[in-house]
């Protein structure tokens, strides 16, 4: 029986499963090992406030980039005002912006002598202006770093769910008077709410694996805490513990999201009764609102920190001179290269396997292979460490080997194999969602026509999937070149990209020089999210 | 006993605190500045690092408000932070590395360390940069009784009384 299971759909989709239980295991096991005695004094002394503030964290979070998500797709969704087809797609560019290097713009703005002193003082002259400047760090600063950055996630799903709502839903709350608020709470929203739900549970993964901005405003998370657990304690069975804890708040968030999905039923009427939605024109006063919301948010999200950190390279020129930014291009993109071709074949022959052979089996592999994204980058890093020690130790030495640690650990391979676990699910959801749009009856056609299953594969899937992967290669280049704990971990020796060079930078205390290499970052971010955007707004593929 | 000392100090430290710890050296240096603490701890080439106006004029303007103290003066002197190069137990090229060493170790390396970083020079015949010495001062007693070799040796029961006394 088991045989003709067995073939290298089976095997691939095996071998990734593999790669993301590692890490939950090592983390699980971690409580059969002896660690220092600062477990013991952090229980009674820190490890309830990591959990309150990743905790606190959250629910700001939640609760600010739901407003800002929904907000902007309702605007932007319903009615016509100036500027509205620009802001459908500007609102998206803070995607580009990772919330570490906000963080540096909010700390770089308002701590004290920072530019809102320097332009307070140009425009009033000398001044004890440090005072009645309000400084936006610790928790809130954290806060507005991450919202500000992820509610493009809650944006564009809100926004995606809005756009296919029938013309019909909206009419129903006219014909019973409704007012437009009443339409919204009352039908618009909860017609909306799997889309929503989906866009902040995304957040609240982010936003429980962030790392950069949480450690340079100082507040102590699950995050940072098994980062310094490794760091400062050098104690790797501690560090996973608390990662075992942060684990289990992830599972819950799983869980929870789950069953309020299952309660539910949507109907999504596109047949039919689908009418396409004319778009409300607002009054003056109205549309005067609508823009200032849009453009503070865009202001907000995307210029303000670009502003800053253009304003930083162009003040300390000399810090351009000082990195090597052809260097830093080049470490990226041979990361993105890499990565792209390992996810990229295994996420096709996942979805080949899945699409001819429609084995039980093989799909809940595939279900467990995808679930990595979950995993903050920090446990997938530690727990990674942790394992090829182990594994070291124990099984090759004991067979007489070389160790082959430095194989994994600080080199290319580890950080490849890591970044494969985390982002595996892009890869394999891009090529999912392009698979499902080849119908089944195209296979057989060209079975009939006597094309083998390789010759389908390559002269038919493959040409047909192009634009999918492309889309996920640019994905997967987002989350490289913006990714932060897993290559500050695992890099090689003097192998730095952007982000840990302006990380570093900005833990050295010379975050003046930080300012390059998160310039260039967003620059780049940018134009991906640019050339992509029809597609991430899916204008024209329904 | 000497534990339990250092715990009840770093309590009273943490007690003292004007805010909870934030930022790296020049945003204490500027929190005092603008007056958020009376005191706070930094490295002394921060200071002199924004007095030099490399970083900007509101840092400069900020450093010109702020005094370098050496504490400790009538006991064994004040504790200084060394930058220092080592060697790697079995490393491969020995030979260029010790080479290496000596070059950060002749007076032209200090002097552009000195001038560059505004740290202390590491030889004699080599003197801190001028900004150092016209702002801060050489007239301070420098802790020589503690070896260095103990920072490392005691650092794990410096961050247990840390911990426990709760500083961030």
């Amino acid at each position: 029986m088991f045989s003709s299971k067995f073939n290298i759909w089976f095997l691939s989709s095996l071998l990734i499963s593999l790669l993301v239980i590692i890490p939950i295991l090592t983390v699980s096991l971690s409580f059969f090992e002896d660690t220092s005695r600062y477990f013991d004094i952090l229980k009674k002394t820190f490890l309830f406030e990591y959990i309150f503030n990743s905790l606190s964290l959250l629910v700001g979070v939640l609760i600010l980039t739901f407003f800002l998500g929904v907000g902007s797709a309702y605007v932007v969704s319903f009615y016509k005002f100036p500027g509205v087809n620009f802001f459908k797609w500007a609102l998206i560019l803070s995607f580009a912006i990772p919330p570490y290097i906000y963080a540096y713009s909010l700390f770089a703005f308002f701590d004290n002598y920072g530019t809102a002193f320097t332009i307070l003082k140009s425009l009033f002259g000398e001044g004890e202006y440090n005072k009645s400047i309000p400084k936006f760090d610790g928790m809130f600063g954290l806060i507005l770093s991450i919202s500000f950055s992820l509610y493009a996630y809650v944006y564009i799903l809100a926004r995606s769910s809005f756009l296919y709502q029938s013309q019909n839903l909206i009419d129903l709350g006219k014909n019973l008077g409704f007012s437009k608020f009443k339409s919204f709470y009352s039908i618009i929203l909860p017609a909306a709410r799997p889309a929503i739900v989906a866009g902040l549970s995304l957040v609240a993964m982010e936003t429980l694996a962030e790392f950069g901005a949480v450690d340079f405003f100082s507040v102590n998370t699950l995050t940072t805490g098994i980062y310094n657990a490794w760091i400062t304690f050098d104690d790797l069975a501690f560090a996973n513990r608390i990662s075992f804890f942060l684990l289990l708040f992830i599972f819950i968030l799983f869980l929870t999201e789950n069953l309020s999905r299952k309660k539910a039923r949507y109907h999504l009427d596109t047949k039919g009764g689908f009418k396409q939605k004319e778009k409300i024109k607002l009054s003056r006063t109205n549309s005067f609102f609508a823009f200032l919301f849009c453009f503070l948010l865009f202001f907000l999200s995307f210029l303000f920190p670009l502003g800053q950190m253009l304003y930083w390279t162009i003040k300390f020129p000399e810090n351009f001179f000082d990195i090597n930014i052809i260097n830093l291009f080049l470490n990226t993109l041979y990361l993105v290269v890499l990565s792209s071709l390992a996810l990229i074949i295994f996420a096709l022959i996942s979805n080949y396997g899945n699409r001819v052979s429609r084995n039980k089996t093989l799909n809940f592999l595939s279900t467990l292979s995808i679930s990595g994204y979950a995993i903050p980058g920090v446990i997938l890093a530690v727990a990674f460490i942790t394992f090829i020690a182990w594994f070291d130790e124990n099984i090759i030495k004991s067979l007489g080997f070389l160790s082959i640690k430095k194989l994994f650990i600080g080199s290319i391979l580890g950080l490849v194999i890591v970044y494969f676990v985390r982002f595996y699910s892009l890869a394999f959801n891009g090529i999912k969602s392009g698979y499902e749009k080849i119908n089944i009856s195209v296979d057989e056609s060209a079975y009939l026509l006597g094309y083998s299953k390789r010759k389908t594969f390559l002269n038919i899937h493959v040409p047909y999937l192009r634009n999918s992967l492309l889309f996920v290669i640019i994905l997967i280049s987002l989350e490289i070149i913006r990714e932060l704990p897993i290559t500050l971990v695992l890099r090689p020796f003097n192998f730095e990209t952007f982000a840990t060079t302006a990380y570093i930078s900005a833990s050295e205390d010379m975050l003046e020089a930080a300012a390059v290499p998160s310039l260039f970052l967003i620059l780049i971010a940018a134009f991906f999210i640019t050339i992509t955007s029809n597609y991430i707004l899916k204008e024209n593929n329904g | 006993m000497e534990k339990k000392a250092a715990g009840e100090w770093a309590k009273g430290v943490v007690a003292n605190m004007a805010r909870d710890p934030k930022g790296n050296d020049r945003a204490q240096i500027m929190a005092v500045a603008a007056g958020e603490a009376d005191i706070a701890v930094a490295n002394t080439y921060y200071l002199a690092l924004m007095l030099s106006g490399n970083k900007g004029p509101e840092q400069q303007e900020a450093a010109k408000k702020v005094k370098a103290f050496f504490p400790n003066q009538n006991d064994r002197g004040t504790h200084m932070n060394i930058s220092c190069a080592a060697l790697v137990k079995g490393a491969p090229n020995k030979a260029n590395a010790i080479a290496l060493v000596d070059f950060l170790l002749s007076p032209e390396a200090q002097e552009h360390f000195t001038n560059n970083t505004f740290e202390f020079p590491m030889i004699a015949g080599v003197s801190p940069s001028p900004l150092v010495v016209n702002n801060l001062g050489l007239d301070f007693k420098q802790d020589l009784t503690t070896s260095v070799s103990s920072y490392g040796a005691k650092q794990a029961d410096a961050l247990e009384v840390m911990t426990a006394a709760g500083w961030k």
